[in-house]
């Protein structure tokens, strides 16, 4: 027995550092910083007493600058499984206190492992980066494991949602790997990253940048687009990421969960018809309309902060998740341009993926038109939003509120792009070309050749108008399955929602589309 | 010193201030329209109107161009 209890005290003993991370000095500079360790993290994420770690052990090889003396306990992350509102999520926590959580050879293998575990078993994937980037002193080692992850990560996309948490550093090519997830939320005053830190980009390329301007919140979620949420600090991260997979299915074999909801799914909503202006250059906020027909007003919006002319986020009808896209005529008009169409497309696809219903809300002047928007390639950008709706074969719904014209027709998702609902309001202008556009082209002979050429452009207007703006003609060709008084929103897409709910696409096979990437 | 830049290209068919005005954050210094919508210039900044490089009706050519500079 007393043999036992030696070896029993050596194992407990090498838990113990273990579990200690990098020692009391270095949690207390990392707590001094406003942050949690990476256990703590794991504990306050996970329900209760439900994490198992795995891979504690793992050590790195490398002999190379008397780093065999060093001890990194659990190779600086924190690596295993554990249940969000009991399921069952797999995890890689960086260990800032471990050698400042420095990526190398054991760190990559862990993280690897642990996501192709995930993809195997079917569990969502998170990540929590706080790193201090690429352990250099393991050279070829770590620039192979980084590989590792990044296909692990990449061949698990679209079968099992992901989410980076950015609570520290991840800069270099480590950024990759919050960057390839589904959505990245990024602690305001803690998460940095770039392909390049400052010292880097100094010394390389001469530019001298803070490391909060270069590579902070702002510089993601409002730049960049691509940090799809901000927040304060480690606790909110931790509840938005819970939040955010309550919307998910664990996989992209099960449809997402559906929960109970007190919020009347017939819900008349009288307030649309003062909150949308008849005046179509009037603009307006469409967050209250969105607030106003999902269940009990709860919008998760992503990149919220980012082409704000589009809106993109996920809410509940009568329980059941949904990804809505949304113009915001109060943000550059509302159109579509470049940075709209890519944030819209990639929204759309990651809910095609994970069998969760669209509804597009359209109130959309068109794409965005002139030089600036042709030359930086609107067609190819644009081009996404139509292969996203066309390739998808969730339930799509669509409400034409006030303007749909021309591409944003499509681009918002129409009927003859794939559409399995429209509805348009009463108020709707549903064609072509706006009014003054078609009667300057097509009576632009007559009008130049004019005695009264204002008069004469002024009736054409109005005749091209009242003949083609409205929602009448689209219906009399069963484009728009039907017009409905805008209170009757809610009722219409919770109905529509029903009879789609076992929708079924199947197609030929193929590798997949060539979208304009 | 702060910039009000255009958010795109388009058409300013009002304008709200004039120079030596003082503005809060947010305030609507003028009126553009663009793709058939009517968009607000919002102060980017609480300050003293220092420049005004726009007229009514000038058309705006490109996003990016100085409309107001607020001290």
């Amino acid at each position: 027995m007393t043999g036992m209890n030696k070896i029993f005290e050596e194992y407990e003993k090498r838990r113990k550092k273990i579990v200690e991370m990098g020692g009391s000095k270095a949690v207390e500079k990392q707590k001094s910083r406003g942050k949690m360790t990476a256990r703590e993290r794991i504990e306050y994420f996970f329900d209760s007493d439900t994490f198992m770690e795995r891979w504690p052990f793992m050590k790195h090889r490398t002999t190379a600058f008397s780093l065999d003396k060093r001890d990194i306990p659990a190779e600086g992350v924190v690596t295993g499984y554990g249940k969000v509102d009991g399921r069952y999520i797999a995890v890689a926590a960086e260990d800032y206190t471990s050698l400042a959580g420095t990526f190398g050879e054991g760190h990559g293998k862990k993280f690897s492992w642990a996501l192709d575990f995930a993809k195997e078993n079917r569990m969502p994937f998170v990540g929590m980066n706080d790193s201090g980037g690429a352990r250099l002193q393991e050279g070829m080692d770590t620039l192979e494991a980084y590989g590792w992850c990044f296909r692990s990560q990449i061949l698990a996309s679209g079968i099992i949602p992901q989410i980076a948490l950015l609570m520290g550093p991840c800069l270099g090519g480590q950024a990759y790997h919050p960057i390839m997830q589904d959505f990245l939320i990024q602690c305001k005053n803690t998460g940095f990253m770039g392909i390049a830190g400052p010292a880097f980009v100094k010394t390389q390329v001469g530019e001298e940048i803070s490391l909060e301007e270069l590579s902070g919140y702002r510089a993601h979620a409002v730049k960049s687009g691509q940090t799809h949420v901000v927040v304060e600090n480690d606790e909110e991260a931790l509840d938005r990421a819970r939040e955010l997979l309550s919307f998910f299915p664990s996989n992209n074999g099960q449809k997402p969960p559906r929960i109970k909801t007190e919020d009347n799914p017939e819900r008349v909503v009288l307030d649309l018809e003062s909150l949308v202006p008849v005046d179509p250059h009037k603009a307006y906020d469409m967050h209250e309309i969105i607030a106003k027909i999902i269940d009990d007003g709860y919008f998760f919006e992503t990149l919220g902060l980012y082409a704000r002319n589009i809106i993109t986020g996920f809410a509940r009808f009568n329980g059941r998740p949904a990804g809505i896209v949304a113009n915001q005529p109060s943000w550059l008009a509302g159109c579509i341009d470049i940075d709209a169409a890519d944030k819209a497309a990639r929204f759309i696809r990651f809910c095609d993926l994970f069998n969760i219903p669209l509804i597009s809300l359209q109130d959309c002047p068109g794409y965005r038109i002139g030089s600036e928007a042709d030359w930086n390639g609107m067609l190819r950008h644009g081009a996404k939003l139509l292969y996203a709706w066309a390739d998808a074969t969730v339930p799509l719904i669509s409400i034409l509120m006030r303007k749909s014209y021309a591409g944003a027709h499509y681009g918002m998702l129409d009927k003859s792009i794939g559409a399995d609902f429209v509805f348009a309001w009463p108020n709707a202008r549903v064609t072509i070309v706006g009014a003054s556009t078609a009667a300057s082209v097509i009576f632009a002979k007559e009008i130049r050749d004019a005695q009264n050429p204002e008069e004469i452009k002024a009736k054409r207007v109005k005749e091209y108008e009242e003949l083609y703006e409205n929602p009448y003609r689209g219906a009399e060709r069963g484009y728009i399955d039907d017009i409905i008084l805008p209170r009757e929103t809610r009722k219409y897409i919770n109905r529509a929602l029903d009879l789609l709910a076992d929708k079924e696409v199947t197609r030929p096979w193929r590798k997949y589309s060539n979208i304009n990437l | 010193m702060v910039a009000l830049e255009s958010p795109m290209p388009g058409r300013i068919i009002r304008i709200n201030v004039k120079v030596g005005d003082s503005v809060n954050e947010n305030d609507v210094i003028a009126v553009m329209e663009a793709m058939k919508m009517e968009m607000d210039l919002l102060a980017p900044a609480s300050g003293i109107i220092k420049e005004l490089n726009m007229s009514e009706n000038q058309a705006i050519t490109k996003s990016g161009v100085v409309l107001a500079v607020i001290e």
